[in-house]
């Protein structure tokens, strides 16, 4: 009888660690748009580590998009094109999230008015002292986000955003 | 007394542990259908003869050279140690791995996973870890890769990571319980479907152009490595344009090969030498080659490998031919069903992202 029981409680301790905790099945954590840069196109608020879908489905039609099936199928890797700001975007359980997002060319510019084109003492005027400062660019970071401008002859040629959370 | 209790001890700890074990082995995922990514490093433990090529990397390798192609035109014995996503330590502890099984003539590095210089994700890490059999190469490999939300005790006990994946169960986990199917051929991942490339969007400006030093450091490992054991190491970049291989990085790898008196071979620009046109070589929109591109490919790296290395032509080798013949087999077969997969349902229907269960 003893062993009986014993037998059962040890199939009912296989069968409770089987069951228990919850569905995580691999990949990273959630990505959250709190507290991070913020870029506005068309009216549209985006944010690296956003949720891409309501985005897209405010701004409309992209003018290009590109979508690759990333290695064994862990999801799409999505570039959507808007006149001259690319958004690229990463899955993380089945939902795409914001990845960057770029500035191609001077007719868009951030909320705080730096575009390419604009004088590198421009960006510290406006944005402070960069968490890191090279001879090519300067980097901010917010939260989960960091903003690149990158630098030429004194001139900004380059502004990305992109999120830190995601594994690049 | 005292005994009866032992043996009932005994036998409800033995209980446990079978209960354990079979429930591991449902749990843990086949990668049988579909994804068949996660296969790819345990098979390589079924092979029953040796290799004078060993490639090791990531889907640039495994999707786009045909071992099959390299025998059937050069007799050339060769395996892919290939993984999704295999990151620069993988690679190195994959080889080193490798190495205590045979010591090939030749080891082809591709290097695009250099631009991955931290721990990516426990997904892809699981593929290329899970399979290894358990050595130093193992445990070294598992704690250079975790991300911070993994435990190296679920790579021991694999169902500590699994044990809530009911739901997630198919066929396959009942089906090969104890048994799996090879998925590849001597590592290669065969697609025979096309979709053409189309373009690219441009490539994302970066801060920073500098390979990471961790992601390098492994690189010197395998070239030290390889040099210790006699082993010609060979650098490539697989011809294939997106992710985008920038320019500052194919300097620095070049600087690097020619630091450690390397070879290293970029194959974007030497596409229309091969042969390759992407309108019809590749099944995925240019990332990877499909068979016709991987048989190109290897039908010319089989030719430099054959100028410069002093390998051997097998084919007349009766306990190798053997043996490939029967790989080259596998191959056609599955070659024609997919043709016949794609002319019945104008897709492949058993393989790929459609099988996934």
């Amino acid at each position: 009888m003893k062993k009986r029981i014993a037998l059962m409680l040890a199939a009912a301790l296989c069968l409770a660690l089987a069951a228990c905790g919850g569905s995580n099945n691999g990949g990273q954590g959630q990505g959250g748009a709190a507290d991070t840069y913020r870029f506005t196109l068309k009216g549209v608020e985006v944010a690296v580590d956003a949720e891409m879908a309501p985005i897209a489905g405010q701004l409309g039609d992209p003018t290009s998009y590109f979508e690759s099936e990333s290695c064994a199928f862990q999801g799409m890797d999505k570039v959507y094109t808007y006149g001259s700001v690319i958004i690229r975007t990463y899955p993380q359980d089945g939902v795409d999230y914001v990845l960057s997002i770029e500035l191609m060319d001077d007719t868009v510019s951030t909320p705080e008015g730096i575009r390419i084109g604009s004088p590198r003492a421009d960006v510290t005027a406006s944005y402070g002292e960069p968490v890191e400062a090279t001879g090519t660019a300067l980097i901010y970071e917010k939260g989960s986000s960091t903003l690149t401008f990158l630098v030429e002859n004194d001139q900004v040629s380059a502004i990305t955003y992109t999120s830190s959370a995601a594994a690049s | 007394m005292k005994r009866s209790a032992l043996i009932s001890g005994a036998a409800v700890a033995l209980a446990t542990i079978a209960c354990l074990y079979l429930l591991q082995r449902l749990l843990v995922p086949k990668y049988q259908t579909g994804i068949v990514e996660g296969s790819m490093v345990e098979e390589y433990y079924r092979e029953t003869t040796d290799h004078e090529v060993l490639c090791i990397g990531d889907c640039e390798v495994y999707e786009n050279f045909s071992t099959v192609t390299l025998w059937e035109e050069y007799g050339i014995t060769s395996y892919i140690r290939g993984s999704a996503q295999q990151l620069a330590w993988q690679s190195y502890y994959l080889l080193e791995d490798a190495l205590r099984y045979e010591t090939p003539k030749v080891v082809v590095y591709n290097v695009l996973a250099l631009k991955y210089n931290e721990p990516q994700s426990e997904a892809y890490n699981r593929m290329s870890l899970d399979g290894m059999r358990w050595s130093s190469s193992k445990v070294k490999g598992i704690l250079a890769s975790m991300t911070e939300e993994e435990h190296f005790i679920e790579y021991v006990f694999p169902l500590l990571r699994y044990h809530s994946r009911w739901d997630g169960l198919a066929s396959d986990d009942v089906e090969h319980l104890f048994t799996k199917d090879l998925v590849t051929h001597s590592g290669y991942y065969m697609r025979v479907d096309t979709k053409a490339q189309t373009g690219f969007p441009p490539p994302a400006p970066l801060a920073d152009y500098a390979l990471g030093e961790n992601a390098m450091s492994y690189l010197q490992k395998m070239t030290d490595l390889c040099r210790e054991k006699g082993i010609d190491l060979v650098l490539i970049k697989a011809p294939t344009e997106y992710p985008h291989w920038y320019g500052q990085w194919d300097e620095q790898i070049a600087s690097f090969a020619e630091e450690n008196s390397l070879p290293y071979i970029n194959y974007i620009p030497l596409r229309e030498e091969i042969g390759l046109d992407m309108r019809v070589d590749t099944y995925d929109g240019g990332l990877h080659l499909n068979t016709r591109g991987a048989e190109k490919m290897a039908r010319y790296f089989g030719a430099y490998l054959k100028e410069n290395y002093d390998l051997t032509d097998y084919r007349n080798e009766e306990g190798y031919a053997s043996v490939w013949a029967e790989k080259t087999a596998f191959y056609n077969q599955m070659k024609q069903r997919q043709y016949d997969e794609l002319e019945q349902y104008g897709r492949l229907v058993s393989f790929g992202s459609n099988a996934i269960q």
